[in-house]
């Protein structure tokens, strides 16, 4: 195939008519609004629904809400989560001795978060992730827990949400007498 | 065996033998689990949950056919009977009686080791409700009951169906556990609180179909859905329960038993259920390790095969060849035939059988006494083996345990401090870990690394299988003494 060139005009091989177009954007670009952002100084705005780094909730008496009962760690797609169960004294008898999750595997789905039956784990607004060795991405439980009152607004927002599904459910089972409707028809 | 007859389950035709269990027969013919809480096939049958009910219709007295709902454990089959397992009413009175039960069950799934295989939380997700309907508060009991060394009993997620009541009358013959107090304030517990003792308490974790006995060694190590369970056979007595080794992270963790019904029902000992540390030590040998004049040379595997069937083709028949009694029968046939090349006899270290229990448990720590002497294996006590270990031209102890039994040690321990034997320069041992005192150690494989048979103290053979994976280039015992053979005949022994 032939590929036919344009033969270029007296004033387009001038080439300043050009440089002054691509100026004139410029400067026009120059008084218009920004919207870039210049990140690590002004950090991104956070809402409820971002899903940053999963986190531990720490109760008020210091212990983590995390039983161990290994849900997060079945549910993860990517087996970054590890978990070790042990006794305790305390009322709940169950907690865990080392919870790891190794940031490297974890791909930020928060199936953790939906898995966990009572309310241990979040994802956290926390979205820096930089570290110069493997072994500092994989973060235990004393690097994972924060204090409950950082995730109020998440838990609202998941418990609207989980709220919302569980209607839909029970809709379809009234709807169809199916126990499994939803679970199969539910995106 | 009874006449069949035949019987309509769910409108179809069947047969079965006239005056069996119909929860039995159900489950048989058609494949259906009928939810059970107090029925145990191997226990006597009271049926106080009701929550096997199925519809019926039997001929009733004055000859007319009757619904009605009746529990399948204490129903018998019949002339002429119907049942319909799903039927609204049978399923309506299921689900009522799992509403009772989840009344006062605490929703500690979560920290429940019994969660995910808890015969409540299936029986619940596949036909009861998940809603509650009532507003009582929960009743509160006990949650941390020490019953003895073994079990620990939560009273909270009892659901009072009295399997562990009956246990010991039906298995070990005396009572410990009772139900207490009456109504709605019955707990299960031991008179004055004592502990339990005997032989048999951790079946009690088994056949609780909620948490309500758990084990305390297993409590909190792992959740079932991670471990991987295997079938295999129990090495600790003679007995040869069929059991099912539970892995977690390449660790056994747990053993159950399963279900053998000429061997051990559905039971086992806690011997077999808890001595299970040895086999997760780490520190293994995988490869040949030559003693030499200023420490030790690895060979590898080969290399140490080549070497033990040199010394023992040169020795030929002054070599003693004695096989572990933990030795499969196709180990044991290997021995035999390296044995008979080389002009000898093969033994094997026949520990002085202790006292049984009467129940399952032989007091013989010796697995396959039977099985290898079956094959022509000649037993040899300890004593004798130490008086001829150290005269012998060349010797080959074969197989794991031997040096435990060798020295008296408990084979189930998990201590791998065997004390140096006075073994000779051309004594070559075949076991999981290094030794001392002898001329060569070569790897093996344990009893839950290997696959193979044993025949049980009643003649029956049953298989061993692999539950973990052997260390890397640990060949299997059949292998390594197979090699040995070939290299002892490159040197002029008469194998093969």
């Amino acid at each position: 195939m032939t590929v036919r060139r344009h033969s270029l005009s007296w004033s387009e091989r001038l080439y300043l008519p050009a440089v002054a177009r691509g100026l004139a954007i410029t400067l026009r670009a120059m008084f218009r609004p920004r919207f870039t952002r210049q990140y690590p100084e002004e950090p991104m705005p956070k809402y409820p629904v971002t899903r940053g780094q999963p986190r531990l909730v720490r109760k008020e008496d210091g212990a983590p809400a995390c039983v161990s009962c290994g849900l997060c760690e079945y549910a993860c797609p990517a087996f970054a989560i590890t978990i070790d169960g042990g006794e305790t004294e305390r009322f709940i008898e169950r907690e865990p001795k080392r919870f790891e999750i190794d940031m490297l595997r974890c791909i930020l789905c928060g199936f953790c978060e939906e898995a966990c039956p009572k309310d241990a784990i979040f994802m956290s607004q926390e979205l820096e992730l930089a570290g110069y060795t493997r072994e500092e991405h994989v973060l235990g439980l004393e690097q994972l827990l924060r204090p409950a009152s950082d995730f109020e607004e998440r838990m609202r927002y998941v418990g609207e949400i989980n709220h919302r599904w569980h209607a839909t459910e029970l809709a379809a089972r009234a709807r169809t007498g199916n126990k499994d409707a939803a679970a199969a028809g539910h995106p | 065996m009874a006449e069949l007859i035949p019987i309509t389950i769910n409108d179809r035709e069947h047969q079965a033998p006239l005056g069996a269990r119909l929860i039995d027969v159900i489950t048989e013919i058609t494949g259906e689990e009928i939810p059970r809480f107090c029925y145990h096939r191997d226990l006597p049958v009271v049926g106080s949950c009701r929550m096997c009910q199925v519809e019926i219709e039997a001929p009733a007295p004055g000859n007319v056919l009757r619904k009605a709902l009746a529990i399948s454990c204490r129903t018998s089959v019949q002339r002429g009977m119907q049942v319909w397992t799903q039927s609204p009413a049978a399923q309506n009175a299921r689900r009522g009686v799992l509403e009772f039960l989840l009344k006062d069950h605490p929703l500690d799934c979560p920290i429940c080791d019994k969660a995910g295989e808890c015969p409540l939380q299936d029986y619940t997700y596949r036909e009861g409700q998940s809603e509650g309907r009532s507003h009582d508060p929960r009743r509160k009991r006990r949650k941390r009951v020490s019953l003895g060394d073994v079990i620990v009993l939560d009273q909270e997620r009892c659901v009072l169906c009295s399997r562990c009541v009956r246990f010991f009358p039906a298995v070990e013959g005396r009572e410990q556990l009772q139900v207490l107090d009456i109504a709605n304030r019955s707990v299960i517990g031991t008179f004055d609180d004592r502990p339990l003792t005997g032989n048999y308490q951790g079946n009690l974790a088994d056949i609780c179909p909620v948490g309500a006995l758990t084990l305390r060694k297993f409590r909190f190590q792992a959740r079932v859905w991670n471990t991987r369970p295997m079938p295999s056979t129990c090495t600790r007595c003679s007995r040869g329960c069929a059991i099912q080794v539970d892995a977690y992270r390449g660790r056994v963790v747990r053993i159950r038993p399963r279900y053998d019904a000429e061997v051990n029902k559905s039971w086992m000992c806690d011997v077999g259920r808890f001595t299970f540390d040895d086999w997760n030590l780490p520190g293994r040998l995988a490869t040949g390790i030559q003693a030499t004049a200023g420490g030790a040379t690895d060979l590898g595997v080969d290399g140490g095969a080549q070497c033990a069937g040199q010394w023992l083709a040169e020795a030929g028949a002054a070599a003693l060849l004695v096989g572990s009694p933990c030795l499969t029968q196709e180990e044991g046939q290997a021995l035999l035939e390296l044995a008979r090349g080389l002009g000898t006899d093969a033994h094997f270290l026949a520990p002085e059988p202790g006292a049984g229990d009467g129940v399952l448990y032989t007091g013989d720590p010796a697995p396959n006494r039977r099985g290898l002497t079956d094959l022509g294996l000649t037993p040899m006590s300890p004593e004798d083996l130490r008086r001829h270990l150290s005269g012998a031209g060349a010797s080959l102890l074969a197989g794991e345990k031997i040096l435990h039994f060798l020295h008296g040690l408990d084979p189930g321990s998990g201590d791998v401090a065997v004390p140096a034997t006075n073994a000779g320069p051309r004594s070559i041992v075949i076991d999981t870990h290094p030794r001392e005192g002898f001329g060569l150690c070569l790897p093996a494989r344990s009893a839950v690394e290997k696959g193979g048979t044993v025949r049980n103290v009643q003649g029956l053979d049953r298989r061993l299988r692999p539950v973990l994976p052997a260390p890397p280039g640990v060949p299997d015992g059949v292998a390594l003494l197979a090699r040995i053979a070939t290299a002892a005949a490159r040197h002029g022994a008469l194998v093969g």
